[in-house]
């Protein structure tokens, strides 16, 4: 809840309806890991899913358990192997699962809204691009959850819990997710829970702990506090060196990939390394994440602005 | 999407089914709160971990 990813939602009492829902809907809400002992992410599932359709997801996780903790396997091998056993239980997926695996409509809505940073969630750029009336979009361009989940996941192999990007992994649907089930018949009488806000009213239960690394394990040139970073940042900003102040940016996610600070600083030093893409994908995680400073707006602008050029320069000489 | 489709996710639990089997889900299941300590049970007992991210409590609002 502590997190910028987590969602909201009205109240729902525990003695309130339940309604069913599709696979993966509210992937801000809910995620559910599946992790080794060490902490290796062998799967993640983003928002609610059936029951049976979870039990099939952990026989997966529980596969790659076994490869992760094979001795003989490279850990080159080993990231393939993952990403060839998420794909391949994605391609065995039923038309059932599909069909229960389809977008919620506003988090459908959503993805067009934010078509270029979201891109992963389309299958069909066309028909996305043909849209005239946002109000009717065509839902078969998009993919299906299971699909966003299992391509998503391929492209992390064996990642640390530490070091997992919840915020981007599961960023396809609405922040605020809610099926109205309190107001169904049979619920319970919930006028002063009525336009509530969940996050509001929660407590929190943890905070995960982020994965110990014992001091010896560290090079004593590498022993950078996480304090320091930010000013290291701009030292190095002000001398010019742009390659060391991304790698020092890069740093700082990884110790507070939550948190937008990290990824204006990122944005920055690629947007000055001509770096356009990656500047306009950092800032508009920033802003995802909840970044109040202008400078991420900003950064966002200038980095759509120069890809605009460089798209028009690359058309302009066909 | 179908009308089966439809007509399963439209399926509502009412309020006191709902209150049982999540009375169930906190009794029958020692959840950890802590991941440290979840890794080292884990260790302990060769088992996988299910590490929950969610919105609310899962004994209380959701």
């Amino acid at each position: 809840m502590q997190e910028g990813y987590a969602g909201d939602s009205g109240v729902h009492p525990i003695d309130g309806n339940a309604v069913n829902t599709t696979n993966g809907a509210g992937p801000h809400n809910l995620q559910t890991f599946v992790l080794t002992a060490d902490g290796t992410v062998l799967h993640c599932l983003p928002g609610f899913w059936s029951s049976a359709d979870l039990a099939a997801e952990l026989e997966v996780a529980e596969k790659l358990s076994h490869i992760w903790e094979d001795k003989a396997i490279t850990p080159s091998h080993k990231a393939d192997l993952f990403k060839r056993t998420h794909l391949e239980h994605l391609a065995s997926h039923t038309q059932e699962l599909v069909a229960r695996s389809h977008l919620q409509g506003f988090d459908a809505q959503h993805i067009y809204k934010n078509r270029k940073e979201l891109s992963d969630c389309i299958s069909d750029n066309e028909a996305i691009s043909a849209v005239e009336d946002p109000h009717k979009l065509p839902y078969a361009a998009f993919k299906t959850t299971d699909k966003i989940m299992h391509e998503r996941l391929a492209k992390r192999p064996f990642q640390n819990y530490s070091y997992f990007d919840t915020a981007t992994y599961t960023s396809y649907g609405c922040n605020h997710y809610d099926k109205g089930e309190n107001e169904m018949e049979g619920g319970p009488p919930t006028l002063a829970l009525k336009g509530k806000s969940l996050r509001n009213i929660t407590r929190p239960t943890t905070v995960a702990a982020a994965l110990k690394v014992s001091p010896s394990a560290i090079p004593e040139r590498s022993k950078i506090t996480t304090a320091t970073l930010p000013n290291q940042f701009v030292q190095l900003a002000k001398q010019g060196q742009w390659p060391e102040a991304f790698q020092c940016a890069d740093k700082y996610i990884k110790t507070q990939f939550t948190q937008p600070g990290g990824y204006e600083m990122r944005s920055l030093a690629a947007l000055q390394l001509g770096w356009y893409q990656q500047a306009y994908d950092d800032a508009s995680r920033a802003l995802w994440l909840g970044s109040k400073h202008s400078s991420a707006t900003i950064l966002r602008a200038r980095a759509a602005s120069k890809l605009k050029t460089l798209v028009y320069r690359n058309t302009k000489s066909l | 999407m179908c009308a089966a489709a439809q007509a399963s996710e439209m399926a509502v639990l009412p309020g006191s089914a709902a209150q049982t089997q999540a009375k169930m889900v906190c009794s029958r299941m020692n959840w950890l709160t802590s991941l440290d300590e979840a890794k080292q049970t884990a260790k302990k007992e060769h088992k996988l971990i299910v590490w929950i991210h969610m919105l609310g409590n899962i004994d209380g609002f959701t």
